[in-house]
């Protein structure tokens, strides 16, 4: 699926000089049972992923950021998708209106993703569908040096890529999703393609959005310009964090190469 | 590389892992999602068409929805609801509850919306 040599993330490439238990062959249970409540260090260096917040995603945004963003009005309650209940703080005058201290844990949660897929060297691919916000998610793409599809979205260009692009294809590394249904309220296909193709999925699912396939959803209104340039913000900000930090390790490891060599 | 394009069966997590333990796929091979999905997986795992919740969606209302619904006030204007200073209704319902516990008279005298001066408070 990824060229190879592409498809390593920066921190492996690290994590040769760190003890082999961290990322060696018999490590897969090892690694789930990593505590994340104290850091690990080694070498003098925190291993990132064994750190709850490493780049400080936390105190990118409140609780009053996303009400004056108008994240917590949803649709009515006639089109109401069962499923979302749970993200649901309930109805007021028949408008379904979200749990924002629900919204706010999965939000940190999907920036958090968003940054370590940044620092690794991935491949991040914004969407977005309702035409308003195209040019915002577009806008922000540029900006923090990735990548972003707001329009018809052909099949197969995941699940074909080989031959609609004539050569081999690297595919991005995560998905986010600004607004996970397509301009006939049905569910954006790049979704179910991304989980064909292995690739994780972010998704701002609002009350009438379904959160099947998505890997991690982030429950909030995905019509509001407010929000959308919220959230558009707020994943710059992150992948912007996550590029900073990845340039800092790369300028440490050709300083010790040079040293090794001189 | 070796990949399961079923994507409705489990997620993309358990796919890989499945991969790797069948010996399918290299652990250097692993996708980049794979250590980022193990250190922070989703805050809840949704499977595919599961049956919904048994939840039930409550209403919110207000003390005050008693009072918005007892009494016309199509007579008051709009406003934003940005504002974060107190707006015209904010000021009725301070008076009413101010005058909650007098006789029902007074209170058709409070609220005659037409000569309140709002600007004063």
């Amino acid at each position: 699926m990824l060229p190879k040599a592409n498809a390593y993330g920066l921190f492996r490439i690290i994590s040769n000089n760190l003890p082999k238990r961290f990322f060696s062959s018999a490590a897969v249970s090892e690694i789930k049972e990593l505590e994340l409540d104290t850091p690990k260090i080694v070498n003098g260096r925190v291993n990132p992923l064994t750190h709850p917040d490493y780049f400080n995603v936390g105190n990118l945004f409140t609780v009053r950021d996303l009400l004056e963003a108008r994240v917590h009005f949803g649709h009515k309650v006639g089109s109401l998708n069962d499923r979302m209940k749970p993200y649901l703080f309930g109805s007021r005058l028949d408008f379904t209106i979200f749990d924002l201290e629900q919204t706010k844990e999965h939000l940190q949660r999907a920036l958090n993703v968003a940054a370590h897929t940044a620092m690794q060297g991935g491949i991040i691919l914004f969407f977005c569908r309702s035409s308003i916000n195209a040019h915002t998610v577009e806008k922000t793409a540029l900006e923090c040096g990735e990548f972003a599809h707001t329009r018809y979205w052909r099949g197969g260009t995941f699940t074909n890529s080989k031959v609609q692009f004539k050569a081999v294809t690297r595919l991005p590394d995560l998905c986010i999703f600004l607004n996970t249904l397509n301009n006939v309220m049905l569910q954006h296909t790049a979704i179910r393609d991304s989980a064909k193709m292995n690739i994780p999925t972010i998704g701002v699912v609002d009350s009438n959005c379904s959160p099947d396939l998505l890997t991690y959803v982030v429950p909030g209104n995905d019509d509001s310009p407010a929000s959308i340039e919220l959230y558009c913000k707020l994943f710059k900000e992150a992948i912007l964090r996550g590029k900073a930090k990845r340039k800092e390790f790369i300028e440490e490891l050709e300083a010790l190469e040079k040293e090794q060599a001189s | 590389m070796a990949s399961s394009r079923l994507e409705k069966i489990g997620n993309i997590y358990t796919r890989v892992s499945g991969l790797i333990r069948a010996g399918a796929l290299k652990w250097e091979d692993r996708p980049l999602f794979y250590d980022i999905y193990t250190a922070f997986p989703p805050l809840k795992e949704h499977k595919y068409k599961e049956d919904p919740p048994n939840i039930k969606l409550r209403n919110i209302f207000y003390e005050e929805d008693k009072e918005r619904a007892s009494k016309d006030y199509s007579n008051m204007l709009a406003f934003d609801m940005n504002e974060k200073k107190p707006v015209r209704t904010d000021y009725v319902f301070k008076q009413h509850k101010a005058f909650e516990s007098k006789p029902a008279k007074e209170e058709s005298k409070l609220f005659d919306l037409k000569n309140l001066d709002f600007n004063k408070e």
